[in-house]
Parts: structure tokens; sequence; C-alpha cells
């Protein structure tokens, strides 16, 4: 299958959807996105964590350590009170954007 | 900032975490494909392959933190310490010469911020407002007590001092506009505390004083109404925080006990809170009690006397009041209250004035705030004199090291982060400079309280730094590391790097950059400062030589004051009378007289006297005079002549015909035409009350102030005049201060219970008046001294680096034959443009700084010459050893070592 070039800037927001649906490690969140998309889409494993990092100093993630499925420490990433109204406004954001571009790219001659 | 905290203190613990997040990570996919069938280590090494370089993950890591800059700061400061740790001598000299600048500047604003900025610490002090009067017809004076402060605004006198009953009056008329309040320092009052007399400072004040600053008790009350306002007012006072520790421990069961003040008894009903002195920054009291129980404790009888003008009033404007609109209330109030009384016709109504009392009384600031600016803009001028001497010790420390940092450059370093850097190390400096500083500003503060002392009592300060003291102090410290730092730093980082490298191995040529504006600043800076200080040492100098009128050798004074031991009218004549005899009696003594006011001890009562027409016309005014009152022998004991007529004699008593001498000016105001003004009747004040006769012409003497001329002055005797307290003059044979003991010893035997005070010798109350001046002159020369050594310091390490630079130059100059006379010749040669600009610079600096101490200079005019003389040869004598000696070392250099060098 061909994988799409990931867009500047929506790593955060598959990010924070994934965490959204519940608390995950990093690896765990590498695997939602992959699951979620598809696979359609190319994710740079190195990528994930500078982002993640960036989310949490920004205090849109929580972080935890705690043991994971394979009973090994691993560090945990849910989603604060910030990064969910964050999530929803770039949705919304991201829903407009794409409807736009939608419209915009199927515009035909006739319909001007 | 938690997060800051962690990132410097978890450093380890974050590094840790993140290289296990990572491993976990390769682990998790390793099984993963492992499940999909992969064999073990293949499946390590993809899942290794997949995240890629874990190094540049974990630096993202790190970035994406924010906190980059912090771990860049860190290993800054790091380096920075190490650097300074190799060159121990070089931080020392720096951090030696941070401290002296910033520890000099940090006392004074330290005080400075006491004095001038602190609001008084009571509830918005913004509401408070201090009340003065100004008289326009000016000379006249019609209250008879001017011992409260008058202070200066051009030539027009404030005053602050109104009589109680107008007080009074106008704390009740003016009620619905304002709070007012009234208050009066009494100066050094007799307490019996345990059994034992001593000596307190007194405070009076209204009912209200307390209740309208909002200043709450520390333990039972403040005053009450009845306190001052019943007739005979049950006697209550409180105590400060600071007295009721010291001197009774802060015992509790203080409150209801009974203290003696004066001859009378008093109730302790509560103590202040620490931290309250009053409203006067500087004039701190031990002991407050009520205007009119002091009256009575006093018996000054001025409680109904409209004529005795003594409290000091302040206002709290009620809300929705504007200060204009008390000023005019007031106003209008005071005149109509002295209109209804007969005796003032000829006087001009008085204009009320509303000084802001945000910060406390007016005069203390307006008589300090002077010398405080021109001490801080000097100790300003040392601080910039250090920071370019240290600057030039970075930029000379900078350009050695130009072989590391071309490197640094060279393997990557960002510019930007090179500078970065350097200011590190400047900021490290400044900061152990404070650090010093902060020490020695406790060791300088003190001395500089001395500035403000007044009769030998230094006053309190609350010097405790605050919060604007500490961002002053920082921000200051920045901006010094920014003025040295700043150059050397983005010289670095400005660092060509092809012939930095090509230099680095070979010999190094040229001299310092900068160097010649380093050395006309230090030499500019010093130069003005020097002769300031040589201006205020010729001042003092003026001072001491000074024609004084009176003699001060061999004169022991004291103050003693019977009133304060109960004793009244006769009793009190019958004491003094005692005690001259005693005195005078005593081994040793060959004189002993008294008067009610020593010399330059700051008291002093005046009063508006004319002369009677001797054809029966109007009296002719002759102004303001000064009012003495002496005992026989006074002027053969203290040394001033009777030119004319006798002197007091003990027949001239209550009963007798009431006689005054006049000292020489007066006598030239009284007779224009030069003949003797014996015989001739003067009359005090606006009252036609019993005529004096003159009976003598002295010479005249200064009395209140050195600087200022000899005023206008009356001696009257003191059996026919009101006196209570008085200061005696003991002229001995031998050391005056040898007599003290036997003194204590007669004026005990007279009667122990009165208590005398401020015994020393003239000579040493004459310094005593001295002391502000020598305090500034002390400080500045001190200051002086210090730019001298700073700039010495500083030109001799600047040339000294350019001639060590120079070696290789020099030897081949050797070499080929050049005479070392004529290489010291060059090498002064070079440095004397650069001395001669600075000092040319330094003299026209100096003539505008100059003219701002002129009022602090006596007999010394601005730019005096041999204050400039002076400044010039000795600056010029230092400069020439800091140039000689390593001109003198460069023409020693061997040439084949000087070839070797490097």
């Amino acid at each position: 299958m061909a994988e799409a070039e990931l867009l500047p800037g929506t790593l955060d927001l598959l990010i924070l959807k994934s965490v959204s649906l519940g608390p995950q490690h990093g690896y765990g969140i590498l695997l939602r996105i992959q699951q979620i998309t598809g696979q359609a889409l190319k994710i740079e494993q190195g990528a994930l964590y500078p982002a993640l990092f960036k989310l949490e100093t920004r205090g849109d993630l929580d972080a935890e350590w705690g043991v994971s499925e394979n009973n090994r420490r691993a560090k945990f990433y849910s989603l604060t009170a910030v990064g969910r109204k964050r999530l929803k406004a770039e949705v919304g954001a991201w829903t407009r954007l794409t409807m736009a571009m939608t419209a915009a790219l199927n515009a035909s001659a006739e319909e001007l | 900032m938690r997060k800051i905290w962690r990132a410097i203190w978890n450093r380890q613990r974050f590094e840790d975490d993140l290289a296990d997040e990572m491993r976990f990570h390769v682990e998790a996919r390793a099984a993963d494909l492992e499940r999909a069938g992969w064999d073990k280590a293949k499946a390590l090494r993809e899942a290794r392959l997949e995240l890629g370089a874990a190094e540049h993950h974990k630096e993202a890591c790190r970035q994406a933190r924010g906190l980059r800059w912090l771990d860049e700061f860190r290993l800054d400061l790091l380096y920075a310490l190490r650097g300074l740790g190799r060159n121990k001598a070089f931080a020392a000299v720096a951090i030696a010469t941070l401290a002296l600048g910033i520890g000099a500047n940090a006392a004074i604003f330290a005080l400075v911020n006491s004095v001038l900025l602190k609001a008084l610490p009571v509830p918005n002090p913004e509401q408070l407002q201090a009340v003065y009067w100004v008289l326009p017809g000016e000379k006249k004076t019609f209250h008879t007590n001017s011992s409260g402060r008058a202070m200066r605004e051009g030539n027009v006198r404030v005053r602050n001092m109104f009589s109680y009953p107008h007080f009074e009056r106008l704390r009740a008329e003016l009620a619905p506009k304002a709070d007012l309040f009234g208050h009066e320092g009494l100066g050094r009052i007799n307490v019996t505390v345990h059994g034992q007399a001593q000596l307190a400072r007194g405070l009076a004040t209204s009912w209200n004083y307390f209740s309208a600053l909002r200043v709450a008790p520390q333990l039972g009350r403040t005053f009450v109404p009845e306190d001052e306002t019943a007739a005979t007012p049950a006697l209550v006072v409180l105590l400060s925080h600071a007295y009721w520790r010291n001197t009774f421990g802060g015992d509790r069961s203080i409150l209801g006990r009974e203290i003696g003040i004066g001859d009378q008894k008093a109730t302790v009903v509560g103590i202040l809170p620490p931290g309250f002195h009053g409203i006067d920054p500087g004039e701190s009291m031990d002991v407050v009690m009520t205007l009119t129980a002091w009256d009575q404790i006093s018996k000054a009888e001025s409680r109904n006397d409209a004529r005795r003008w003594w409290v000091k009033m302040m206002a709290r404007l009620q809300p929705g009041t504007t200060a204009a609109q008390l000023r005019e209330e007031t106003e209008t109030r005071l005149v109509n209250l002295l209109r209804a009384e007969p005796v003032r016709e000829h006087y001009d109504a008085p204009k009320i004035r509303l000084i802001d009392g945000t910060r406390g009384l007016h005069w203390m600031r307006q008589e300090i705030e002077k010398p405080l600016q021109l001490v801080m803009l000097t100790a300003l001028l040392i601080l910039l004199m250090a920071a370019v001497n240290v600057g030039g010790l970075m930029l000379a420390r900078s350009e050695s090291r130009v072989p590391e940092t071309s490197a640094r450059l060279a393997l990557g370093a960002g510019r930007l982060r090179v500078a970065r850097q350097h200011l590190t190390e400047s900021l490290v400096l400044a900061l152990a400079g404070l650090a010093g500083g902060l020490f020695l500003a406790g060791v300088f503060g003190s001395a500089l309280v001395s500035l403000l002392a007044r009769g030998g009592q230094a006053p309190e300060f609350n010097l405790l730094p605050d919060a604007r003291f500490a961002a002053i102090a920082l921000a200051g410290t920045l901006v010094t590391a920014m003025v040295f730092g700043l150059y050397p730093a983005w010289r670095s980082s400005r660092l060509q790097l092809g012939p930095a490298m090509k230099r680095a191995g070979g010999a190094r040529t040229g001299r310092l950059p900068m160097g010649k504006v380093l050395v006309a600043t230090q030499v500019g800076l010093s130069l003005v400062l020097l002769i300031a200080a040589g201006g205020f040492l010729r001042t003092i100098w003026n001072l001491r030589s000074l024609t004084l009128g009176f003699t001060p050798d061999h004169l022991l004074v004291f103050s003693a004051d019977p009133t304060q031991a109960g004793y009244r009218d006769q009793q009190v004549v019958d004491y003094y009378n005692r005690a001259q005899q005693s005195l005078s009696a005593a081994p040793g003594v060959r004189l002993a007289s008294f008067s009610r006011y020593g010399f330059l001890q700051g008291g002093a009562q005046s009063t508006g006297f004319s002369i009677g027409d001797s054809k029966g016309g109007p009296p002719r005014d002759l102004g303001g005079v000064r009012v003495h009152s002496i005992a026989p022998g006074y002027f053969e004991t203290v040394g001033v002549p009777l030119l004319a007529g006798r002197s007091v004699r003990n027949s001239d008593t209550q009963k007798a015909q009431r006689v005054i001498l006049i000292n020489q000016k007066l006598a030239r105001l009284v007779r224009p035409d030069g003949g003797s003004p014996i015989g001739l009747t003067l009359i005090e004040g606006d009252r036609a009350r019993t005529p004096y006769e003159i009976i003598g012409v002295t010479g005249d003497a200064k009395y209140n102030s050195l600087r200022d001329d000899v005023p206008l002055t009356v001696y009257r005797p003191f059996a026919q005049t009101n006196i209570r307290g008085a200061t005696f003059f003991v002229k001995s044979s031998g050391d005056p201060l040898s007599m003290a003991s036997t003194v204590r010893r007669v004026m005990s035997a007279v009667d122990s219970s009165v208590p005398i005070y401020d015994m020393r010798t003239q000579e040493e109350q004459i310094s005593l008046a001295m002391e502000r001046e020598r305090s500034l002159a002390k400080l500045l020369a001190g200051f002086g001294v210090l730019a001298l050594l700073l700039a010495a310091v500083g030109v001799y390490g600047v040339l000294s680096y350019s001639v060590t630079r120079r070696t290789s130059e020099i030897g081949v100059r050797l070499a080929l034959g050049a005479q070392p006379a004529a290489l010291r010749t060059m090498i002064v040669r070079e440095s004397l443009p650069a001395v001669v600009v600075g000092g040319a610079c330094g003299l026209y600096a100096a003539w505008w700084f100059t003219r701002l101490l002129e009022s602090f200079l006596f007999g010394v005019k601005p730019m005096d010459e041999p204050s400039v003389a002076g400044a010039v040869a000795v600056l010029g004598l230092a400069a020439a050893f800091a140039t000689l000696i390593p001109a003198y070392r460069a023409s020693r250099v061997s040439p084949m070592s000087a070839l070797r060098y490097e």
C-alpha cells in the first residue's frame, strides 16, 4: 500500500487523537496511529518522541511511568484537560480545512 | 519555575528516562517483529534501524522541552567558574574592584532608599500632608518660640509650628475634611526607670496621632481623647518597641506600671509596634505622651497660650478632599483665628503650605537630599571606573584567549554562543562582586549615617534592604556586567578566523584594542574625583581657621536642666548661682559661667526687637534678634570681648531695671552713625513690654552655624529671664577633659537629682558641628584616593599588558641597535596622548561637577586652583609611575629572550 507523507503539524494532531482513545505508551501510540490511519501514513518513528516531549512540555499530555502489557517499565501518556480542548479545536480547524480543500479541488467550470 | 528547577536538579534522571523510553520502544518493536516470524537478532536490528539515530532524537527531545538554553547556561557557568579558578589573580582583582564599586553604591543607595524613597510604614501614606506656613513679609517673627525647624524654599523660611490653641481649633474645624494631628519632638527628657534617672528621646503628640496614622499598638493601647483633652489629663505614656525591649527586656507586665518623667509619674499604657519610628525618618523616639501631658509635666503653661508656637501639624485627608481644598480651608481658618486676637494687626497673614507627607516629614529630606545625591553620583563614578577597569582586564583576558576562541569557532561554535560564554563569565564576576559589595556596604553604611548626625547623635535609620533595594542592586550589577563584559564578548564573537588562527602560533603584536580609551577614561574620571576631594579638604581647612568670635580652648561645656528635677522660679536661679559658685571654687577651674544656649549646639531663640526713639517717636523695628540669657562672668569665660559698657551682674535680678547687652553688629544697626548705643532702650516683640536699657556692647560671635554670618545678638541677665535648662562653661587651666570628673563631682554635690548631659570640650563641639562637612569631605577624599588607586592600577594594567605583548617587537628593535633610553621614551610617548586627552576631558567634567558641589564648599570656589593643581600633580605622578614601570621593564628585556618569547 502506498504511504502518504505526513503534512507538517499533523503528527501532533494524530498523537492527541490516539491518546484521547486511552492512555498509551510511545510505541503503543505509534501502533495505534498506524491502526487508525489504516497504515496509510508514513510515520517517522524517531520524530514521535520529540513531538511527545513537546506536547508534554506544552501541557497537552501528562506522562507517568507504569507497567506495560508485557510487564516492562514504560512511560504512559494521557490527555490533559488542556490537551482535550486543543484536540477539539484542532479537529474543528482540520475539518474546516479539508472540507474547503475538497470543495475547492472538486470544483468544475460549470459550478462557477 | 518548577520545571526549570527539575531540569537543573533532575538532569540525570531525565537522561535516564529518555534512554529507558527509547529502549522500551526498540524492544517492544523487536518483540512484535519476532512474533511476526523474524529472527531475534535481526528483529532487534530492524527495530533500531526503524527508530533511526537515537542520539539525534534525544537531542530533539531535549530541545522540545524548551530548556536547552538552561543546559547551555549551566555549561557556560561551569566553564566560567573553571576559567576563573584557573586564573585566580585575575578573578581576585576583578572581584575586589567590583566589590568596592558596588559596595559603595549599595551602602549609599540603602540610605537614599530609607531617607528619600521609602514611604512611612502606615496604611495609605499618600493621604498624609504636613502643614507648614510662610510669612510673606519676612524679617518679623510673630511667634516667640523658634525651636521648630524652619526650612528654606529659595529665600523664604517655611515654618511648621503652631500654637496649641490654634491646633485644637483647627483640628475641630477641619475634622470633616481631614484628620489633623499634632506632634512635637521633645529631644532628650529626664526619665526615671527602676529608680534611676536617665535620658530618653521624647515625643509629644495629639491623642489622635496614632489613630490618624492608623498605627495599632503592639501591646496595650494608644491614646484616647481624654488623655489630651481633659483639663488635667492623666499622665500616660507609650513606649517604642526598641526602648521597651532594651530598657524593660520586653516585659509584658510593664503595662500599668509607673515611670518617672521629669518630676512626675506617668503610667505606661501601651507599646508601639516595631518598625514605627514616628513620622520623621531619622528622628526616632523612646517615650510618647500627649501634648497636654507634656505641657503639664514640663510646666510650660503653653496649653492656653496662643503666642507660643510649638506644635507641628500633619493631616490625613478624608476621602474626597484634595490637598488644595485643605490648604485653602486651613489658611482661611487660621487667618480668622489670628484676626480674632488683638495683638497681631501689623503682621501679614501667614500663608499655608501643604507638603506631601507620604514619606514623612520634609525638612530632613530637604536637608540631606543634596549631599546624598552628590555622594550617590560620586559613588556611581567610582562604579563606572571599577567597571572600566575590569573591562580592561577582561579585554586583555579575551585577547590572550584568542587561540582558544578561534579554535572553538573553527569547530563550529555559534558566534552568539561564544559571546554568551564570555558574558556568563562577566556575570559570575559581577555577582561575586555584588556579594562582596553587600558585605562592604554594611561596613560603609555606619560611616554614612554619621553624615546625617546632628549634635553628635546619629539618627536611626531603617537600612534593611527591601524589594526595591534588591531590585536596584541586582539591576545595577547586571548593568555593570554589561558595561565591562559586552565589548570583550562582542569582540571575541567577531573574531576573524583566518588571521586569528595564523596569529595563534606566532608572535602576537599590537596594542590592546581600546587601550587608549580605557586609559583616558580612567585618568579623566579620577581627575574629577580628585579635584572634588581637594575642594572638600580645603573647605574643612577654611572652616577650621574661621574667626569664631569666642575662644574655645580650655573650655569644657555641659548642659543641665534643674526644672526637670522639679525646680521652679527662684529655686532655679538659686540652683544656678550655687552651681556657678561651686564650679568656680573647684580646683583647676579658672572661670565658670553659663548661658541658656551653648555655641553650635543647635539651640536658639529669636524674637523681634525694636529700638526706642530717644525723641519720643515710634520705635524703629530691628527685625529678628537672637536672645541669650547669660550669667555674670560669661564673656570672660567664653572669651567674647566686652567692647563697651558693663557685663551682667548678680544685682541684675527680677526686681532691678531690665538691662541688655548687644553685639557689635546690632550696635551698628542701632546707631548707624557710629555713636554709643549705651543707655538707649530696646523693646522686645510687638507688645509694649518693659523696655530694656542697653548697658554694654560685645564682640561678634558665631552661634548656631559656622557657615552663617554672625547673627544680630542680645544678651540678657539670666535672672531676669525665665531660664530653664542651661549650658555651663568651665574654663580650666589644664586639659579641659581632665576636669570632667571634678565637674561631675561638683555638680552632683550641688544636687544629684539634676542630670547633667552633653559634656564635651568646646573644641569637640566645634568638630561635631562640622561633622557633616567632615564626613562628606572624608567620604569624598576616600573616593578620590580610591579613584586614584583604580586609575593607577587600570593604567598600569593596560600599559604593562601592551608592553608584554610587544616583547618580541621590542626585542627586534633592541637587536637592531635601539637604545634602551630611546625605547623608554617611545613607550612613554605612546601612552602620553591618552593621558593628556583623558586629563583634559576630566578637567572639563570637573568644571561641571564642582559647580554641583558649590553649596557644600566654604571659602572655596568651583575649580579652585590649588585643588586642581594638586589633583593634576598627584594624578600625573601616579600616571608617570604606571607608565614608567612597564617602559623600564621593556627596555631591560634581553633581545634573545624577547625573540624567543612565545
